[in-house]
């Protein structure tokens, strides 16, 4: 075990939603499109590559990792999403808890101070699994359980949304339609970008939630 | 090219340590550094990736090395910081591969295994003046000595930020509006009878990259009852990033708690340590409500920064809050003094902690609160506050005391046990050492340690 730094970190995990509704509203090319762009965005802020470390989880029947915890700057090619069955938010939730139990114990293992994890949650539709819950459950009652900022485009339901929001934390939907989903989600990840970047840019692992961009309502946790 | 190769800054001889009684000194006037323009790093090689190529694939990636592409790891870059009077001391370069999070084996690890060792081959040694006989080196007319390198501190690899200039065009370093200073780089050292001490405060990574002023601040001075009775007080004030007007409530806190505890000790006629702690302890509210006031109410011309934007009828403590910690030494008597130590009385709200240094490593006067899950953090500010927390510590031989802001020590002691950084602390500092090796060692390359950093050092000194 290497000596301790105590050297800080932030780490920030993306669940996409990658279900079939979210190829017919253009959401997955935007989000294909949108994640090279986020990368961009963080690698030109040292802060951000120096104190963070980003990883991105797609989600429908099932969930994967598909960008392991990672420093920006060590991300060669970000990943990409594709269109894959149905919005399995259970699933979603196990994999976050299993992923960030095992990195937050990695980082401490290593010497690093870990700030509570921030999960982004993308999705644009009502949960398939009717059982969702119960892992919303044991994420929320695990020992670094995150904050969670949700973002809804289509056919996500705002209560829904801020039922997933942690506290002090927001739910942002917007784009109620397929006609605008597509630009609504755009402008959500520029913000989950400024989020990144405000953040690490703080004290004490503070998050600083955006303002949300034209067409959006940010709602309050319940 | 070759551009001209340049002195910086004559002999030492010429800079006699100033008296702290006479208000500090700065770096100007310091041991001279002569740099080699063949030595400066190659900024062309430190790339920042550019925009990756957009693919649909998945489940493709692989968590790859921690050291970033482009981020220059080269503790081979050598440093001599040379004093008049002096030998050349070869200083070793501290990178240390993060083994954690990479595979890297340079010889930035043997450091490490040094460190693990209890030794570090040639970064503390011995400050006896054996090198007076070291020739003064002739110069012609065309051609002057190769001038080394001050190389980083780096605790594990050198990040990102360190990896380019201050002056790169991506602007990491920022100029703050006009009207508020930087304050870069702050320093004051001297010795007063029997003591010695040595301050620095650095502008941290985030507030040159957002153009915000350093909102550390420190006041050192000595008390001089009469002729047979010193006191040395140490002020450290760690502005809340919350409060708007941190850097101005930072500076003014502390100036005043140093005048304050001055005009304590002198009106009292206070002559031993016991006498003061027990006034310090007696009279705190009345201190705190009297330095509340002051703050909020008298400000001095000069300070604007404050009073432009908000009418002192509406200002409060949150627009100026600040961690206030304190130190009040009692020096010894006589410099040729037999005593082993002195008594030190400490005062905090908030969280700059005070530290004694051991062999062993830094230690904290009051427990790390830090909890062992996830990281948090809670400040307490002195503005408005009617209490402090004061403790007891003696400052020896080899014990000597350290006043930080989180900046630094929290770098130091994580969970009660030394870091990294804090063992090569505990060897560095453990003695009396040129102010340029310590503004050095305070400018320490750690990704994450990007607060305003202030530090100051307090030594048993009988010369």
């Amino acid at each position: 075990m290497s000596m301790t730094q105590a050297q800080e970190v932030l780490l920030f995990y993306i669940a996409c939603d990658e279900s079939v509704s979210m190829s017919q509203n253009g959401g997955i090319e935007v989000i294909n499109q949108s994640l090279p762009d986020l990368h961009a965005q963080l690698v030109q802020d040292p802060l951000v590559v120096d104190k963070s470390r980003i990883s991105i989880i797609a989600f429908s029947d099932s969930a994967d990792v598909i960008l392991p915890m990672t420093k920006a700057t060590d991300i060669p090619d970000m990943p990409g999403v594709s269109e894959v069955g149905g919005t399995n938010y259970g699933e979603a939730f196990r994999v976050l808890r299993e992923t960030i139990d095992r990195d937050v114990d990695l980082m401490k293992g290593q010497g690093f101070r870990v700030y509570r994890p921030v999960v982004f949650f993308i999705t644009d539709g009502e949960p398939t699994d009717a059982d969702w819950e119960n892992e919303y459950g044991l994420l929320m009652n695990s020992r670094y359980a995150p904050h969670i900022i949700s973002w809804g485009v289509d056919g996500a339901d705002a209560a829904t949304l801020q039922r997933i929001a942690t506290p002090k934390m927001k739910a942002f939907l917007g784009g109620a339609d397929r006609a605008t989903a597509a630009r609504a989600l755009k402008q959500m990840f520029g913000s989950i970008g400024q989020t990144i970047v405000s953040s690490t840019g703080q004290a004490g692992g503070q998050i600083v939630l955006p303002e949300p961009p034209d067409g959006v309502v940010a709602l309050e946790a319940m | 090219m070759k551009s001209p190769k340049r002195w910086l800054s004559p002999a030492a001889d010429d800079h006699p340590t100033p008296d702290l009684s006479q208000g500090g000194g700065r770096v100007q006037g310091e041991p001279f550094v002569r740099w080699d323009d063949e030595n400066v790093p190659d900024t062309e090689s430190a790339e920042i990736p550019t925009t990756p190529t957009a693919t649909e694939r998945r489940g493709s990636q692989q968590q790859t090395s921690a050291v970033s592409p482009g981020v220059r790891n080269d503790p081979e870059e050598s440093c001599q910081v040379v004093e008049a009077g002096r030998s050349h001391r070869p200083r070793p370069a501290l990178a240390v591969a993060d083994t954690s999070e990479s595979n890297r084996e340079d010889s930035s690890a043997k450091f490490l295994d040094a460190l693990n060792e209890n030794q570090l081959p040639g970064s503390v040694p011995e400050r006896t003046p054996e090198s007076a006989s070291v020739p003064e080196p002739e110069l012609g007319t065309d051609e002057l000595l190769p001038l080394p390198m001050i190389d980083d501190l780096i605790v594990t690899e050198k990040t990102t930020f360190q990896s380019r200039p201050w002056w790169t065009p991506f602007k990491w370093t920022q100029l703050p509006e006009v009207g508020e200073a930087a304050n870069d780089v702050r320093t004051a050292y001297g010795v007063g009878t029997g003591v010695a001490a040595l301050a620095c405060s650095l502008r941290g990574r985030r507030h040159r990259q957002y153009a915000g002023p350093n909102q550390d601040a420190f006041d050192i001075g000595l008390v001089k009852v009469d002729e047979n009775c010193e006191f040395l007080v140490v002020v450290v004030c760690d502005g809340m990033g919350s409060a708007p007007f941190s850097s101005y409530g930072s500076s003014r806190v502390a100036s005043l708690m140093s005048e304050l505890i001055r005009s304590l000790i002198t009106s009292k006629n206070l002559r031993d340590i016991d006498a003061v702690e027990g006034q310090l302890r007696g009279l705190q509210s009345q201190i705190l409500d009297k330095m509340t006031r002051e703050a909020l109410e008298a400000r001095p011309p000069g300070l604007s920064i404050f009073p432009t934007s908000i009418p002192p009828s509406e200002s409060g403590p949150g627009d100026i809050q600040t961690t206030l910690t304190f130190a009040v030494i009692q020096n010894v008597r006589d410099d040729a003094s037999e005593v082993s130590e002195m008594e030190a009385v400490i005062g905090m709200i908030g969280d700059s902690p005070a530290l004694n240094i051991t062999p062993e490593g830094p230690r904290l006067l009051e427990n790390d609160q830090d909890s062992s899950g996830v990281f948090s953090t809670a400040t307490n500010g002195a503005v408005g506050a009617s209490a402090w927390r004061l403790t007891r510590t003696t400052v020896g031989e080899k014990q000597p005391l350290l006043i930080a802001t989180d900046g630094v020590a929290n770098y130091l002691v994580h969970e009660g046990t030394p870091t990294r950084l804090g063992k090569y602390v505990a060897k560095q500092w453990i003695s009396p050492l040129p102010v340029l090796e310590f503004i050095r060692d305070v400018s320490f390359d750690l990704a994450s340690a990007d607060d305003d950093r202030t530090a100051i050092m307090i030594w048993l000194n009988r010369g």
